[in-house]
């Protein structure tokens, strides 16, 4: 066997040409568009992590947000019930108090016709009483009583005078 | 009183001596006057009524029972 040194240095060297021609022409630029779409997958996980940051941030205001809101409609329920009692209360007081007049009232209108009434009977027994006595008097009393009536006027006209 | 004030005084029936002089020593008293006249009036059915000027003393049964009906 013959071992030719030059064809193997001239292999050796082809090899490297062709080596070197590939990483220069094939590798490098692969690798570069590897890092570049690398980084890309980095930069888009980056861009989704920080989206997901900002959305569990929202969420997080959201739900504070919603927490607030209920307890903030819950003191506005809880004052809207005060106030409805207390209206409640004001309503009641108030018709209690319109009945109690109204029944005021109407005592003193059945007092007011009572006392009428008896004005009115009254009147009447002493028109009754004051024509039976014009007739009676002018009849009965003799001259003894007259005397006794003036008797009896004069003392009081003594005090009257 | 002034001095033409007249003194009225009504009865049922005449004044006795006792009665008239009781009067004028009332009318003397109160008014400085013991003249007057009386009137015979059997609307007042009884008792006395004095009018001194306009002013009238009713001491009548009459007097009474209008007290009763108008009080």
């Amino acid at each position: 066997m013959d071992i030719k040194l030059d064809q193997i240095l001239f292999q050796v060297l082809n090899f490297g040409v062709v080596f070197g021609a590939i990483v220069f022409l094939v590798y490098k630029p692969v690798i570069k568009v590897l890092d570049e779409r690398a980084k890309k997958i980095h930069d888009a996980d980056r861009a989704a992590e920080e989206s997901l940051k900002e959305k569990d941030a929202i969420d997080e205001l959201k739900k504070k947000e919603k927490v607030r809101a209920e307890k903030e409609s819950a003191k506005m329920m809880e004052k809207a019930r005060e106030q409805a009692t207390e209206l409640k209360k004001e309503l009641t007081e108030k018709a209690r108090a319109e009945i109690k007049l109204d029944k005021e009232k109407a005592m003193k209108s059945w007092e007011l016709e009572k006392k009428g009434e008896h004005a009115a009977m009254r009147k009447e027994f002493v028109d009754a009483v004051y024509a039976v006595t014009e007739k009676v008097v002018g009849k009965a009393v003799d001259k003894k009583a007259h005397a006794g009536l003036i008797d009896k006027g004069l003392k009081e006209l003594a005090q009257a005078m | 009183m002034a001095k033409n004030t007249s003194v009225v005084v009504e009865t049922v029936v005449p004044l006795s001596t006792q009665q008239a002089q009781t009067l004028k020593a009332m009318l003397k008293k109160s008014f400085g006057t013991e003249s007057y006249t009386t009137e015979l009036n059997p609307e007042i059915l009884g008792g006395v009524r004095v009018r001194v000027g306009s002013t009238v003393y009713d001491a009548s049964l009459r007097g009474k029972l209008e007290q009763l009906r108008t009080s």
